[in-house]
């Protein structure tokens, strides 16, 4: 008797241990669903990270003992994937995942896909001849995969089959209101110029007319004679370029410079006209994963129709949602209430209207305007780094500092000091106070270094009087007052 | 509180006082206390004026419309009917019952300071006179056309994959490989069956179009008769674990010029006529995760013939031979667009141990004398994208590297030198379609205790049509 309850508890307890599904996942947007869906109940392992082009990637080993190991592969499919994917399976020698199998999911075999091509002919480039496998830019076609992927994760673990409904359901009424958001803040967009046809879904939706490729045909790397038609046909009209990491900027900052497109912050149509469709024109690096993707997944930080003050209004209604990999510049004048709207976050001011949420479990780390300075202290910046547990590996332009002593840095490098204390760390928000206080130019630029060597899981809030040290950083510009 | 070095105090103080990452230490506690209060009062307020609203929209409201399917229904987009798990199905150009079909064609222009002759040199290198090598690519100075590769694939059934390459060259078509492999099988395991490269080595099971260079490396050229492809069956084990460990065997009729060389009583009463299979094989190779941008595979192989035979004008050769390896390889994928940044590493260590004895001599007195060939080789080599779409690769082969000795029994035994050669390309991929690439070598074969030494120089072509063929790591 008390054998068969020692057993029948072992066998609770393998099965409990195998209530978790294993996923592989071919890019970190899928991934990114996958987790949203299957909470506790998925392991999710991503074969692509957000930077690499899933068109060309390599089959690895490790790809395939992720893929042997798995109960579940979620892919893009509709041959995006179709240069390392089959290889990697073939390799895996697991018949759980094959096509046909309960552990084949493939986003685009759920949805009806557009641009599908009459004929498959590759002197019209790497074409997709099934139609645009670029679905994962889609809120709304991302929400119905995430629907047939909750089924087939219930299929998989019938236990967890409620929740992954309802979690599948949140999912699509949170991408839905955000695209209502968007759709507003699109209206009217003047048009935009793809490098790919990856964000075709995405445009149609948000009805902005797609002005042309900076590929000349898919696949194709730009030429000069292709980018030069562009620059005649686009010359003096306003619009965006949208490219990911992935893609060589080359073309898109050529395509800007000559054609003078509204292309990043410092365009030349006037503040106005840059907030009408602001969302295009600020996300001009629409890394696959990195911006898009977790647009979907929760904010980290939102602040919602937000009006802060004191004892009466100083700034607002103020709205902006912060994701992880996120810049985001608070800028405008001195006086403009920029600290005020911080203030709103960190108490020091009062939210008169509006509501700041904040994600679960967020950890702010903050910069205030002006850090206190002893005369004397026997510590060298490492050890403060230390102190303050800004344990990442520092870059490269602040490697010189390491060894000296706070107190004989100047004015600017203790500054870059204490915002490295804020970024080398842990906290997921990082809030800079005007980070350009007492700094020389080159201290300047080496700000702009410490903030594209932000980690990707983390946002950055950046309050500042002058942007332009932004220039280099794929940082979003939100004016405040005037 | 005492701190027990002055200074610790001090930066504790200044650490305060920074209060640099402030992390949740925003205000005032007392104040953050009173803003929370308030906060929450206003957030009830505006939850009773909610729940308020809703009540009498619900008094108002019409009958509720028919379930939402959520945004998905925007004009011109409907989910499609799958039932409730979604399909397992792929969206694939590739038409349900005919196979996969690519053609690779490939052309080259060649020239060398040797009249033609210099790719044979390496086959007459002291220590390789007179054994059976690989055929080499028999090109003629000035323009060739390679062999072009059809190549069919697909699954049979659920149970089985097909494979089927053909190659076309102009005095007739060969069949490179054919073979099914197990789709299905529990537990990591897969079984092939039929013509096929082995997968010994990592250059070993690369077709001629996935070289970084136009000729084969000499190891494999001299030692193992151009690669080891043959009539086989092969069982492979990637077991459940965390880091990548495949294992395999591999049981193969025997036919390789380099290590299983049967030519059989028909050619020389004396030899030998054994049954196959008579060449087993086994691999092991281990990859440890190394992050997504990089990959290192390490490898480990050998074999053993039970049958290999040379025949020369002078004398019959009949006997056994193994071999066994090492390969290495590294790969960096870098994040810029087409290939820029990308490196390869690749290195192959290659023994081969031949124990024959002599059946038939001109001279009688040398019949059953043994003669036992020791000899090994290498390569190195390298690959960057220094622009994107472009490679500049080099590489350094050499054959007789660290052993070149053959034992006469006690008739003496000769050790011969190295025979080596260095290689640069330059290639253009204007698409993942096509190649171009321009090669150049240098250099020496030992030939009677002399160096004879030799330029070469290659264009290559090579056009992919048809199905998007999957990169092989
Ligand atoms: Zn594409
Ligand atoms: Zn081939």
């Amino acid at each position: 008797m008390k054998k068969t309850m020692l057993l029948s508890l072992l066998l609770l307890g393998a099965l409990s241990a195998e209530a978790t599904v294993n996923v592989a996942a071919t890019t970190s947007n899928l991934g990114m669903l996958v987790r949203t869906i299957g909470g506790d109940a998925v392991k999710v392992t991503v074969l692509a990270p957000p930077d690499r082009d899933p068109h060309f990637l390599q089959a690895k080993p490790s790809m395939m003992i992720a893929l042997r190991n798995a109960d579940l592969l979620v892919s893009v499919g509709a041959e995006l994937e179709q240069g390392w994917l089959p290889s990697a399976l073939s390799g895996a020698s697991n018949p759980k995942i094959l096509v046909g199998q309960p552990g084949y999911f493939e986003a685009c075999a759920q949805v009806p896909l557009i641009d599908k091509a009459d004929a498959a002919d590759r002197s019209r480039g790497d074409v997709h001849p099934m139609g645009n496998p670029h679905v994962f830019l889609d809120p709304e076609r991302m929400s119905e995969i995430g629907r047939a992927l909750a089924g087939r994760l219930a299929q998989l673990d019938p236990a967890g089959g409620a929740r992954f409904k309802a979690s599948a359901e949140q999912f699509a009424t949170k991408a839905g209101e955000r695209v209502a958001q968007w759709k507003k803040t699109a209206a009217g967009a003047p048009g935009v110029v793809l490098y790919h046809k990856d964000a075709n879904y995405l445009l149609a939706l948000l009805g902005a007319p797609i002005l042309g490729y900076i590929e000349p045909l898919p696949g194709i790397p730009p030429s000069a004679d292709h980018l030069s038609r562009l620059v005649g046909q686009l010359k003096g009209r306003r619009g965006a370029i949208l490219f990911t990491d992935y893609q060589s900027a080359q073309g898109p900052d050529f395509l800007a410079s000559q054609a003078r497109l509204a292309e990043g912050p410092a365009g030349a149509g006037g503040p106005a006209e840059g907030r009408r469709f602001g969302l295009l024109r600020h996300d001009r690096r629409l890394g696959q994963g990195r911006r898009l993707g977790p647009v979907m997944a929760d904010p980290l930080l939102s602040y919602r129709e937000v009006v802060a003050g004191y004892t009466g209004p100083v700034v607002g209604p103020v709205s902006f949602d912060l994701h992880p990999g996120d810049v985001l510049a608070l800028v405008g004048p001195n006086g403009c209430g920029k600290s005020t709207l911080i203030g709103a976050l960190t108490g020091a001011s009062r939210i008169l209207s509006g509501e700041v949420v904040r994600g679960d479990g967020l950890s702010i780390a903050y910069q205030r305007q002006r850090p206190v300075r002893d005369t004397d202290v026997p510590l060298r910046a490492d050890e403060l780094l230390h102190l303050t547990r800004a344990d990442a590996e520092p870059p490269e332009s602040l490697r010189p500092l390491l060894g000296l002593r706070v107190d004989r840095l100047s004015g600017g490098q203790f500054q870059l000091l204490n915002v490295w204390a804020c970024l080398g760390g842990e906290a997921r928000l990082v809030v800079l106070d005007e980070p350009t206080n007492n700094m020389d130019p080159s201290a300047v630029r080496a700000l702009a270094d410490l903030l594209h060597a932000s980690r990707s899981d983390r946002a950055v809030l950046v309050v500042t009087h002058d942007a332009r040290f932004l220039d280099g950083v794929s940082a979003r510009i939100l004016e405040v007052g005037r | 509180m005492r701190f027990p070095f002055p200074f610790a105090g001090a930066a504790v103080a200044l650490a305060l006082a920074l209060a640099i990452p402030a992390v949740g230490q925003d205000a005032p506690d007392e104040r953050k206390a009173l803003e929370e209060k308030l906060r929450a009062l206003e957030e009830k307020q505006e939850e009773t004026k909610k729940a308020l609203e809703a009540l009498k929209a619900s008094l108002e409201a019409p009958p509720p419309a028919p379930r939402s399917t959520g945004p998905v229904e925007a004009p011109g987009l409907k989910p499609l009917d799958l039932g409730s798990s979604g399909s397992t199905g792929q969206v694939s150009s590739g038409t349900s019952f005919n196979p996969a079909l690519s053609v690779i064609p490939e052309g080259l222009y060649y020239n060398d300071n040797r009249s033609g002759g210099a790719a044979g040199l390496f086959g007459a290198a002291d220590g390789f006179a007179g054994t059976p090598v690989g055929e080499g690519r028999d090109l003629s100075r000035g323009l060739n056309l390679g062999e072009t590769e059809l190549t069919f694939s697909g699954a049979v059934d659920p149970y089985f994959d097909v494979t089927a390459i053909a190659a076309f060259a102009t005095d007739g078509v060969g069949i490179e490989e054919a073979y099914g492999r197990t789709r299905s099988l529990p537990a990591g395991l897969a079984v092939k069956a039929g013509k096929f490269y082995s997968d010994v080595g990592y250059a070993n099971k690369q077709h001629p179009h996935q070289w970084d260079f136009v000729d084969q490396n000499l190891p494999y050229e001299i030692l193992l008769g151009g690669g080891l492809n043959d009539v086989g069956v092969q069982v492979t084990w990637l077991p459940k674990a965390p880091v990548y460990l495949l294992l395999g065997v591999e049981a193969f009729q025997g036919d390789n010029p380099g290590v299983a060389n049967v030519l059989g009583p028909d050619a020389n009463p004396a030899f030998a006529d054994g049954a196959g299979p008579r060449l087993f094989t086994g691999f092991a190779k281990v990859s440890p995760d190394i992050g997504y941008s990089d990959a290192l595979q390490i490898g480990l192989f050998g074999g053993r013939s039970s049958l290999h035979q040379e025949q020369t004008e002078q004398e019959g050769l009949d006997g056994t031979a193994w071999f066994a390896g090492t390969d290495w390889v590294f790969k960096h994928d870098s994040p810029e667009p087409f290939g820029k940044n990308d490196l390869v590493f690749q290195a192959e260590y290659l023994y081969r141990d031949k124990s024959l004895d002599r059946v038939a001599a001109e001279d009688p007195a040398l019949v059953g004398r043994p003669s036992t060939a020791r000899q090994d080789g290498f390569y190195v080599q390298g690959t960057w994208g220094f622009a994107p779409r472009f490679t500049v690769s080099g590489r350094y082969d050499a054959v007789g590297a660290f052993v070149n000795q053959i034992d006469l029994g006690d008739l003496g035994s000769t050790g011969y030198d190295a025979s080596r050669r260095i290689s640069a390309a330059l290639t253009f991929n204007p698409t993942e379609f096509s190649r171009l690439r321009a090669q150049f070598n240098r250099g020496d074969a030992v030939i009677g205790g002399v160096r004879e030494s030799f330029s070469q120089f290659f264009l290559q072509y090579q056009l992919s049509l048809g199905v998007h063929g999957a990169h092989k790591f």
